[in-house]
């Protein structure tokens, strides 16, 4: 049934009006009125679909017999001597029967007075939700000020304007008021700062023209309460995409977290919106304003504002606590938190580093692809700083300083990972290192290092050789490298326990290089370039080399001057030939008569420096100093010999 | 206020045992009286050291006037006493000095200090103030767990700091406040400096 034939049973008696209201009260209705210059046509909706149309029109063109004249079967038609009186009674008529969510009214600019329209509208109760004026093309700028001036002075309604002219040089204001413009292309900046509405809607036909850094700048000025106060939601959009970073350039954001969405839910529009997957702004006044920049699928971008009004951030005055309260807090973050808070002013950076002097914080560093400063505090709290190279493509990323380096982007992976962002990953690491160098009691623990086409190694050596401060455990993973910086890695005296799977040229050799006290514990894979002479002294404490070149003779040689004691800090050598056909009688030529020796059958277990050998099955020299080493053969599955462990002296072994 | 109608903190009944206990009678800086056992005073070392400086009886108690605590106002003594409550009998913890501390919020405690950060800030100075070791821990970690995940901006923001110009201009002010002459010492120093004097006196 149609909205007419209701309207017209609803006349039979207050019964039938009574049924069909109880009827139809569950359905939500649309009413539209449309004011051109001859009559004031009211359509009903449901659905998008046309239920009835209901006119107004003027006394002279009624029939003799009756006020009201049938049309079609859904249209019917009032009469009256004054028309804006018959269309509030009808308006009135309708809405006690219809209950209807929207009511629009659409007015074409060409009827003579808008402004007694407008008038109109406002005197209708209930309110109109919106109101629509359609501006033809070529009028007048005297005509478009009118018509813009006398909407202004609409209360409480939507106000569409839908016009394709446009007179950038009319002043418009729209304080207080709901402003939803379709054909936005003459909105700029300075429009976007003068106006004063409660909801702004820009360009959902034809997008305003501004620029990525003019809405950036826009953003900021509202985010500094410097434009109107009024808004609440806004929406602009752009018949392109957006450049994420652009817009959000300087501000200050944090993710919407799930138990702070909302939808918009006032004003009827921008109904379908959410804040979800925007990003939370404080604004200078306190009041939390979100944000989304969305770039669609058809090639068109939308700047999203909405601001409740209701949401006012409430700050802690961290720095008025007292002294001890104020330490608990510090002492109490993690160390990311602390590490942030310590780039926030040189006053807090010195509390952060006084309060956590007391503890000490493990550093490890992993170089492969990207670089990861990993902060293991005693209580095995632990954070990550990732020094990651710099996308092509970097969106929503904050920036910030870190020591010397400026606008530098991150995100934070989870509250225990930092990513940051840099060109240059050693520029990166070296600012990095030194920040949390200087702020937390570090012990360098553990350098990892694996060779990767991404990274300048030769930098990578320069920075880790630089750093300067000695490193508990260090790992060179595999892969061929370039003899000067293989050179710069052994030469470093800072590498306490250091192994190397670096192979470096064939031809590679150092011959002033000796280990040192300085390398107290090294395992070298690809030994090939040590010669005797490098081995004529050793500070070491523990050594294990691999793939070494040398002949049984060589061997032999070492070994008795090993056992002079001329080594006095070596406790454990592992040396592994690069052949097979090493004749174990000529190594011990001297050493000891191998075929009347003693085998020692009990496990004897070497736990220092980290090593858990078992030693077994070894045998016993006596020194030139009177203590005891042991001497520990290494065979293949086929008894051939493949390297030999000495343990000096064997009162190391338990 | 007469005792009768004096906000008493609530107090699980079950958990009171069956011999008399003493219950002191403090008064916040807004008149507001509160009755706090033995027992849950002792978690405040001010407090503990007060009363037992004091020395009152039973009797004492109920006949001499509440004991005045001038710093602290009566929706921030209420929770103060509250958490007393919650926890008497709880050994106080001894600071290992480890850093960063390690600190549970039990769920009591979190229900407690889901207040306003205006609150909160309260709350820290009176646990403070009272020397309560426990209940300093909790909220200075509460408020300590409101770093996680910020960034130096977003920070500067959450704990209300000074960015690093009005840090700056602060310190320039606190200066000259404090010595008015030596920046006059300083300006005259400049204007000689101008004047191309290479000594000053």
């Amino acid at each position: 049934m149609g909205a007419v034939q209701m309207y017209l049973i609803s006349l039979c008696s207050s019964k039938m009006k009574r049924l069909l209201k109880k009827y139809i009260s569950q359905i939500n209705f649309d009413l539209q009125i449309e004011i051109d210059e001859s009559s004031a046509p009211f359509i009903i909706r449901l659905n998008d679909d046309d239920l009835g149309f209901f006119f107004v029109e003027s006394l002279q063109q009624q029939c003799p017999h009756t006020d009201k004249q049938l049309g079609s079967f859904n249209e019917l038609t009032f009469f009256g001597s004054d028309v804006f009186h018959g269309a509030t009674k009808t308006y009135e008529t309708l809405l006690d029967l219809f209950p209807c969510q929207g009511r629009t009214c659409i007015a074409e600019d060409v009827c003579d007075d808008i402004q007694k329209v407008i008038e109109w509208t406002n005197t209708l109760s209930p309110e109109l939700t919106d109101f629509t004026v359609e501006i033809q093309d070529n009028v007048t700028e005297d005509h478009y000020s009118y018509v813009i001036k006398s909407l202004e002075q609409l209360h409480s309604v939507n106000i569409h304007l839908n016009s394709k002219q446009y007179f950038s040089t009319v002043d418009i204001d729209m304080k207080g008021k709901r402003f939803l413009v379709y054909h936005a292309e003459w909105v700029t900046l300075d429009h976007l700062l003068k106006f004063d509405g409660v909801v702004m809607c820009f360009g959902s036909s034809l997008g305003v023209k501004m620029t990525d850094k003019e809405m950036n700048t826009f953003l900021k000025t509202y985010i500094q309460n410097e434009t109107s106060g009024n808004l609440e939601y806004m929406s602009l959009a752009v018949d392109r995409h957006m450049d994420k970073n652009a817009v959000l350039d300087g501000l200050v954001w944090s993710e919407v977290e799930e138990e702070d969405v909302r939808m918009i839910g006032k004003y009827g529009v921008l109904h379908d919106e959410t804040n979800k997957n925007g990003l939370r702004i404080v604004m200078k006044n306190r009041e939390i304003c979100y944000v989304r920049v969305i770039n669609c699928k058809d090639g068109r971008g939308v700047l999203l504002i909405f601001n409740w009004k209701d949401e006012v951030f409430k700050p802690f005055p961290l720095l008025r606590l007292p002294y001890v309260a104020l330490q608990h807090v510090i002492k109490s973050m993690k160390l990311m938190g602390a590490f942030n808070l310590s780039l926030c002013s040189p006053t807090l950076r010195h509390f952060v580093k006084f309060f956590f002097k007391s503890g000490t914080i493990k550093l490890l560093i992993d170089i492969t692809g990207y670089i990861v400063f990993r902060l293991k505090a005693s209580n095995e709290s632990l954070c990550l700083f990732e020094i990651c190279k710099h996308p092509e493509i970097l969106e929503r990323c904050m920036k910030m300083k870190i020591g010397n380096a400026s606008r530098i982007p991150l995100d934070y992976h989870d509250s225990r990972v930092l990513r940051t962002f840099w060109r240059d990953l050693i520029k990166g690491a070296t600012e990095v290192y030194t920040q949390i160098s200087e702020l937390f009691n570090i012990h360098f623990e553990n350098l990892i290092v694996k060779k990767n086409d991404t990274i300048d190694y030769g930098s990578v050596v320069d920075w880790i050789t630089g750093i300067n401060v000695p490193i508990k455990d260090v790992h060179f993973g595999r892969g061929t490298v370039d003899d000067t910086l293989y050179s710069q890695i052994i030469n470093s005296k800072n590498f306490q326990k250091c192994i190397i799977h670096q192979t470096p040229s064939e031809n590679f050799k150092s011959p002033e290089f000796r280990f040192t006290d300085a390398h107290v514990n090294w395992e070298v894979y690809n030994a090939h370039w040590i010669t005797l002479e490098n081995l004529s002294d050793i500070g070491s404490s523990c050594l294990i080399l691999k793939n070494l070149r040398l002949t049984n003779q060589e061997v032999n040689l070492f070994l008795r001057t090993l056992i002079t004691g001329k080594f006095p800090n070596l406790e454990m050598i592992e040396i592994r030939l690069n052949r097979r056909d090493i004749s174990q009688t000529a190594i011990m030529d001297g050493i000891t008569d191998l075929e009347n020796a003693e085998v020692n059958r009990d496990v004897r277990p070497f736990h220092r420096y980290g090593w858990r050998l078992n030693v077994e099955n070894s045998v016993d020299v006596r020194m030139a100093t009177g203590e005891t080493c042991s001497f520990l053969f290494h065979n293949d599955e086929n008894g051939l010999l493949l390297g030999i462990t000495v343990v000096i002296p064997n009162s190391n072994l338990f | 206020m007469s005792v009768e109608n004096a906000p008493v903190v609530d107090v699980d009944e079950a958990a009171i045992p069956v011999e008399k206990k003493m219950y002191y009678r403090f008064e916040s800086n807004d008149k507001k009286e509160f009755r706090v056992s033995e027992l849950a005073i002792q978690q405040s070392e001010t407090l503990n050291r007060l009363v037992e400086a004091m020395g009152y009886t039973s009797e004492d108690v109920e006949n001499k006037p509440a004991i005045a605590i001038e710093n602290i106002d009566g929706k921030t003594l209420k929770l103060v006493f509250q958490w007393c409550e919650h926890h008497k009998g709880e050994a106080i913890p001894v600071d290992d000095g480890s850093v960063p501390k390690i600190v549970e919020i039990p769920e009591f405690d979190a229900k407690l200090m889901d207040i306003d950060n205006g609150l909160l800030f309260k709350l820290i100075w009176a646990a403070d103030y009272l020397n309560i070791v426990q209940l300093l821990n909790v909220s200075c970690k509460k408020v300590a767990n409101m770093a996680q995940g910020k960034t130096p901006a977003q920070l500067r923001r959450v704990y209300l700091l000074p960015s690093d110009e009005e840090d700056e201009a602060a310190k320039r002010a606190a200066q000259e406040a404090q010595d008015p002459r030596a920046r006059e010492v300083e300006e005259e120093f400049e204007e000689r400096k101008r004047q191309g004097g290479n000594s000053f006196f």
